[in-house]
Order: C-alpha cells, then structure tokens, then sequence
C-alpha cells in the first residue's frame, strides 16, 4: 500500500517539495546568481566575491573563528548535558518528569530575553561580579561580558535544551540491566561509563552535537549582544555587509560560502559518525 | 489537549484571515525612520499622538542605524518601507546620491522660514531637526576629576574601563576625526587617529557595536568613560544614572540631524506635511524636555535643564560647535570601518 | 575501594549535573527577579520594586503589542502549513531507503543546518527582484520553510513506528485511502504530530535572522523588536516582556500534554 506505485507514493510530498522549491531552493539559486555576478544592475559574471571571501584574511579570520566558536560551544555543551543525562538515568518517573521540566522551561523562554539575562549576569556590574565581590571572593570585577568565555556560556545555556534532550532519550533506552550486570561483575561506574554508557548514547549526544554546531555558529542575536562589537561572527558580517554597506553581491558570496561550510562539517561529522557507530556495532 | 477543536481552528482562520487581507485594517499611516534610544521614545511619545491629532493618521516608528536603513530602502526602493526618516551628515549624503529622498515642498512648509540658512540642506531636502553634540561622557562617582580632553581617555588610570566604537556610526567617526586632529590629522588624514587608538587598545574595556549599547555600557558600569552623544547622556541622566558629560577642550563636535522625505511613498503629502511637523516649534519644545533632552534646531524654542549646560540658546550652540564637512571624507568611510575592524581589537 | 570510587563518580555526576541545572535556569530566575525593578536603568541588585514596568508594558507600549501579535500570527500560519504540508511529506518518505526518498528528506531536513540569516538574505533579494517589500506573509513562507524540519523529525518518528498491518487490514477491509488515514493513520501519528507543532509554533516565536532581515516597520516580529530595545538601549520593558513570557511558559507547560512533550527531536 504505501509501496504502492512510484509516483503516487510522493503524491503526498508534492506540496511541500512545490513550496520548498518557490520559498528555499529559488532563493538559494538567486543568492548564488548575485554571488557570481559585479553588481545588483544586471548580471555580468565574475569571481571577485568569491575571491574576496575566500583570500581576504580578515573574512576567512571571521569564517574560521565562527566555526570554531560552533565547535567549541558543542563540545561544551555537550560536557554540560551528560550528567544532566546521567542523573536523568538514574531517576525513577517523577524525577524525570521534574528534568524534563526544568530542561524545556528556558527552551520555552525567548532566545532574546534569555540572551539579554546573560548580559545582566556577566555585566562588569552584574550578578556574579557584584555578588562575588560583595562575598569578598573578588576585588575587582572579572571581565566577562563582551568576551569569548561569556558568549561560550551564554550559548551553551541557549543549546543545552537541544543536547540534553536527545541525550536523555538515548540513555533512557538503555537497558539498566546491563549496567547493573556490568556493576554486578565488579566494573566501576567510571569503566561502566566508559565502555557501557557512553557508546550507546553517542548517537543522541551526535545528533544534539550537530544541531548546536549548526545553531551557535549562526545564533546572531547572542553573537552580537553578549560578544559585543568586538568579536565579529560570520551572521553579523553578512548582515552588516547586505544591510550596513550595501554590497549586495559580497553579502551573496559570503552566505554561500558560509552556509557551504556549516554544511560541510555537518555532513562530515555526520558520515564520520555513522562509519564510527557502524564500526562499534560489529 | 483542553482546547476546543473548533475554537482553535477559528483562531487560526482568523489569524490566516488577518495576515491574508491587511489593507483592510489600513488607513492613513505614515511610517518614520528615528534613531534608537531617547529619539525614537520621545519620537513615539510626543511626534505619534500630534501626528494623529493634526492629521488623523496613524504612525510608527522604528529605531535604526542611518546606514541600515540605507539597506533597508535599497532593498525595496520602488515601494519603501519608511516614509520620513531623520538622517546624519553623514549617511545623508549617500542616500542623497543614490536618489532615496523625497525634495522638500518648502512652500507648504509653514515652519521651514524658521530655520536659519545653515540648518537648511544644501540640496533642498529638508530642515534640520536637531542638533547633536558629541562629547566625553563618564561616571563621576568613578572618575574624580572631570575629564577635559580627548586625550584623558589614555590616562593609565583608566585601564579596562574606556568605551569606543567603531567609525561605522557618526559616533565613531567623529571620534576617530577629533583625535586624529589632536595628534596632526585633519579630517582626510586619519592616520594619527588609528595610530592614537591602537594605543588606547589597553585602557578599552568594551566596543559595544553601536552608540546605543555603548549608551548602555556607560549605564551598567560595564565602562566608566566613554565618547558619546550629549543627548544619550543627558537621558540617562535624567532617569537618575551617575554619568556627566564633559566638552573636550578642543571645541564641540556638532552634527545637524535631517528629516528627509523618502522617495516613492505612499503617502507623499503626508510625508511632507510631518517632516514641517517635525520643525514645529512646539513639537520641537516637547522633545526637548525631560526626559528627552533633544537638542531642538528651531531658534524659536528655548532651552531648558540639561541642555543649557551646553549653550543658552540654539544659535549659542550654534556658534560653540564645530562641524566637520563629511563631502570630505565620506568616500573613504567604509575603509575606516573595515580597517577599524580589522586593526582594533582588543 | 570500590565503593569509595562509585561514592565519588555519585557526587561528581550530582555535582555537574547542579550546575548544569542552575546554569539551565538561572537567566529565567533573574529575568523574573529583575522586571519587578522599580528604577529605571537595569542595574543589579534593583534599589527599589514595583510592578511599574508592567503597568509600563500594557498601558503605553503599542508597538510591543502590535510585534507581539505579528509573530502570534506568524507563528501560528507557520505551524499550520508546516504542520500539514510536513506531515504529508513524512508520510511520504519517512523509512524509504529509494534515492528519492533520501533527496527529499535531506531538502526538507536541511533548514535546520542551512544558516538562517543566508536564507534571509535570499528571501530578501528574491522579493526585492520582484519588487516587492517584505510582508506578514513572506515572514510566514520564511517560517514555515526554518520550522518544517522539525514537523518532518517527529512525525517521521511517529510513522516508522507505525504497524503496517493495521494499515493493511484497513485497506483489505475496502477503506479507501483517505479513509485508513484520517481513521487509522493520524491517531496513530497525532503525539508525534502534535509534538512537530508545538516545537515549530516555539521556533517560530522564537526566530530572528530570517525576520531581522525580512523586517520591515509593517511586520516586526516580537524578537526582532525586543533585539532593537535591547541592542539601543537596554529597556526596562524587555524584562517585563520577559516575565509575561516566562508566565504564559509555565501555564502553557502546566496545560499540555507531558507525553506530548517528551517526544523531542533526535
């Protein structure tokens, strides 16, 4: 039945294979036609965008720092969501419940308004600094706001949700058993970890990796608000260069190279980790 | 699920209904252009309810940076989205050149005879609106002694508590202009003026992305001293922040702020008819008060609190400033930029 | 020695997982802490309270309400068109091993990693080469395309969970098509399905680079607006916003579903 014919089996993906073509595969056609073209009157081909994002150190500077500001935030966060996943393991259906709870409630918080918290927290004048220094921990204020470590944070607490989640979800489909006759042989709950916990729940913790990597390297509310002017990202550079400035076509060229390789990398570490997880199954 | 099926599905038809059919809510509505932070409020508090009063229009306004809105309009300049903008000596300029604005009707303008021939575009586009002075803003329960001059932000004393922004906004050009002069530039040569901030690297303690997150900054003692605009700081001021505002010694860097028609609105008498709003004396009077505090440019309105710190009357502040001529170098401003971005980091 | 080693693995965990849960919820304590200020700068600890900044919000802030109520509208267009539209697709494709069903699936997937701001400045060009100006319903079509993956996620979830039988028993009953899927099929798919709506109506709500750049006075959507008051000048109002959203949250989570909620993205 849902085998049932070629054509007729996709009739159902039609309407939303016809708007994703008029509302995302046309524009992304568009966006690479004014990459490759001098200037917005007409087309006349050329490189010299393509060129300027590519061998202009200052954009390839910006290229690189936002992947690997995305990298960092992943692994990060990632470091933040397991023992919230083993916790979550060990709880009976209330506990869980209660985790979920406090895991969905800042996802459901704005992105701006949980952004904006940040810059009240990391302030020279905000809350660590002045309860720190008011506990006498401190003299003088630590500089946070507006700089890598506090946007690291910011965005770890803003992605958290999306690691976390999935991971729960792998953990929980495991099979307590096994841990329990891993423990009952006299394996340490580090070793367990190690050799039990940790390979299956990598394919939740992949998934949740990929889906931060892809959203803290464009996350541009954040970027610009807790990094400040001075650390500049690739979705600022875009926007300052199509909106600020003008240049169309550079703008063009550079979301396409960026996007290029946002999805690069994820393709990559998505292959890679199926090859691993294929490769532990055997 | 509790919701009713039916009630939802209404709500959605309703909403679908609404965004299907907006021209049926629309009346006459004239959509401005303002700057973020005391403008675009007192914009919306005082310009929005005279603008339905005297015209029985309704308004918006949004809050942007001149050389966003420039994108703004480009992207769609055949329908645009703003009909009246105010715009910097600056970004005017380009927006002059690449045909975004609107001449000004003079002669319906009844208010426009006010103005004095330096407040008048050179090219016919509109009036003045207000004025707008560029100093050293600081917090005096954190500085003790008042800062005189541009070169104090190098003071060691200050490390990781100076403000700057780049020369993408009127603030950070001015700024790069006015040191620069200090150290044997000129508004061509600004080769001093990065040379003097890649020296001022080690006291900065933030380059917030625009004037108004430095404005914040200076607010949440995220910095102490700081380059800024006289009317953010005599806001805050007003709304009880420790911050004061110090006019370098080296003179008052003044900007005249334009209202400009756009081109190709929808409603062009209207547009017309507010930027001769915006010029009104006693619009005007109303943005100068607490807690406002806009630099009126019409002679006619007094000056009152804050604002007299820097001059008695409009025409004194007039005398005070200096202005710089932005013909000059607005060729060479993105260069700045990408070098500012490029050279100054902390 | 054993013991002690699986005592300190049982506080390390406990310990992290803390302060990954304090670092969960401490921007919306402070949040709700900081909107009863009475002053008016931001600044911590506040010198005195009050509900002034609310009061502020609904008497005197049109233009809060009125982005409030575009990204309502926004939100709810996208989630309805990505809800049907993604169900249909996933109906289609999901657990097809066929090179067609794999292109579709990674076009309809690939929102999620595209960067979103590149998206919008393509949805910007295109209407701009069109000549027209962003509306309520570009930002709706800009949506719909960001949120999609996640209706696909779930409900694809939700179909190769499916029994086939069932379907095929309905068929050799001699029920239509249409019949088996209004009948047999979305009851079956409906947390999966519902699941896919709520999380693309919040991603909705929530987005901002497609909307920022496809702003325009007409259509400013909530983010966008709460972006600009705090980008220029840390409004007060942003956290009282702030506090009505943390409010309708935890009414809205109290109300739904929890198994509908604990089926999530993988």
């Amino acid at each position: 039945m849902r085998a049932g014919g070629a054509v007729s089996g996709y009739l159902s993906a039609a309407p939303l294979a016809l708007l994703f073509t008029v509302a995302y595969l046309v524009p992304v056609v568009i966006l690479v036609i004014i990459s490759l073209s001098a200037s917005t009157s007409g087309f006349n081909f050329t490189l010299v965008h393509y060129v300027a994002a590519l061998t202009n150190g200052f954009n390839l500077g910006i290229l690189f720092d936002t992947l690997v500001l995305g990298l960092q935030v992943s692994f990060a966060t990632m470091l933040a969501a397991y023992p919230i996943g083993l916790l979550f393991m060990r709880c009976g259906p209330r506990g869980r419940a209660i985790i979920v709870f406090l895991i969905l409630l800042p996802m459901l918080t704005n992105t701006v308004v949980r952004t904006f918290a940040w810059m009240i927290i990391l302030g020279r004048e905000g809350v660590i600094n002045i309860s720190l220094m008011s506990i006498g921990w401190i003299e003088e204020p630590l500089r946070m706001l507006y700089t890598r470590t506090g946007l690291i944070v910011a965005l770890v607490q803003i992605f958290l949700p999306l690691m976390a989640l999935p991971i729960n979800a792998s953990l929980a489909r495991i099979n307590d058993n096994l841990v329990k006759a891993a423990e009952g042989l006299g394996a340490s709950r580090f070793y367990v970890f190690r050799t039990v916990i940790l390979p299956l729940s990598l394919p939740g913790a992949i998934a949740g990796f990929l889906l931060t990597f892809a959203g803290s390297s464009t996350a541009f509310v954040s970027q610009t608000l807790v990094g400040g002017g001075r650390q500049i990202f690739m979705p600022l550079l875009i926007y300052q260069q199509a909106i600020g400035v003008q240049k169309w076509n550079a703008a063009a060229a550079l979301s396409i190279v960026f996007a290029i390789s946002i999805l690069v990398i994820v393709f990559a570490m998505n292959r890679y980790s199926r090859k691993y997880l294929r490769g532990m199954d055997a | 699920m509790q919701i009713d099926r039916r009630t939802m599905l209404g709500i959605l038809a309703g909403s679908a209904m609404a965004g299907a059919f907006p021209a049926m809510a629309q009346s006459k509505e004239v959509f401005i252009a303002t700057y973020p932070g005391s403008v675009d409020e007192g914009f919306k508090a005082v310009v929005g309810p005279q603008i339905r009063q005297k015209f029985g229009a309704t308004s918006a306004f949004s809050p942007m940076l001149n050389t966003d809105l420039i994108g703004r309009i480009q992207a769609s300049r055949n329908n645009p989205p703003f009909d009246v903008a105010i715009w910097d000596n600056g970004p005017i300029i380009t927006a002059k050149q690449d045909g975004l604005l609107e001449k000004f009707l003079e002669s319906g303008s009844p208010n426009y005879a006010d103005m004095p021939a330096n407040l008048r575009d050179p090219d016919g586009f509109g009036p003045a609106m207000a004025l707008t002075s560029i100093g050293i803003a600081y917090n005096p329960k954190k500085i003790k002694t008042p800062p005189t001059s541009w070169n104090d932000l190098w003071n060691p004393e200050y490390k990781g508590r100076v403000g700057i922004v780049g020369p993408a906004s009127t603030l950070g050009t001015t700024f790069l202009i006015e040191v620069a002069k200090l150290r044997g530039g000129s508004e061509t040569n600004v080769e001093p003026g990065f040379a003097a901030l890649k020296e001022l690297v080690a006291n900065v303690g933030a380059i917030p992305p625009n004037p108004g997150a430095l404005t914040t900054a200076l607010s949440q003692g995220q910095v102490d001293i700081a380059p800024n605009f006289f009317n953010n700081v005599a806001a805050l001021k007003a709304r009880g922040a420790d911050i004061a505002f110090a006019v370098p010694s080296s003179g008052l860097p003044l900007q005249t702020v334009t209202a400009a028609a756009i081109k190709n609105s929808r409603n062009p008498e209207l547009a017309q008819k507010v930027v001769d709003l915006l010029i009104d004396p006693v619009v005007q009077a109303q943005l100068e008060a607490a807690p406002w505090i806009m630099m009126p440019a019409n002679p006619k309105v007094a000056l009152t609190g804050f604002n007299r710190d820097v001059g008695a009357t409009v025409g004194d502040v007039l005398k005070r400033g200096i202005f710089l001529d932005w013909t000059k170098f607005i060729a060479s401003r993105p260069s700045w930029v990408e070098r500012f971005n490029r050279e100054i980091r902390v | 020695m054993l013991k002690l080693r699986n005592l300190s693995y049982e506080t390390v965990v406990g310990l992290l997982a803390a302060a990954s849960v304090i670092l969960l919820v401490a921007p919306t304590l402070v949040i709700l802490v900081m909107s009863f200020t009475g002053d008016f700068l931001l600044r911590f600890p506040p010198r005195s309270w009050s509900v002034r900044w609310y009061i502020e919000l609904f008497e005197n802030s049109p233009q809060i309400a009125a982005s409030a109520w575009i990204s309502l509208q926004v939100a709810l267009i996208s989630t309805l068109a990505s809800t049907t539209l993604g169900t249909l697709a996933a109906l289609a494709v999901a657990g097809r091993r066929s090179a067609w069903a794999v292109a579709l699936d990674s076009l309809f997937m690939s929102p999620m990693v595209f960067p979103a701001m590149s998206l919008g400045l393509a949805l910007l060009l295109l209407l701009s080469l069109l000549g027209m100006r962003p509306a309520l319903w570009s930002l709706a079509v800009g949506h719909t395309v960001i949120v999609t993956p996640f209706v696909i996620r779930m409900v694809s979830a939700a179909v190769q969970q499916l029994n086939p039988v069932l379907l095929d028993c309905s068929a050799s009953l001699g029920a239509s098509r249409i019949f088996t899927f209004f009948n047999v099929t979305l009851p079956l798919i409906r947390p999966g399905l519902l699941g896919g709506a709520v999380i693309a109506f919040l991603s909705s709500i929530d987005h901002v680079p497609v909307s920022l750049m496809l702003s325009d006075p007409r259509v400013e959507t909530l983010p966008v607006n709460l972006w600009i008051l705090l980008d220029s000048n840390l409004d007060v109002r942003v956290a009282s916003v702030s506090g009505i959203i943390v409010a309708i949250t935890l009414v809205v989570i109290l109300v739904l579903d929890r198994r509908m909620l604990g089926h999530v993205p993988r």
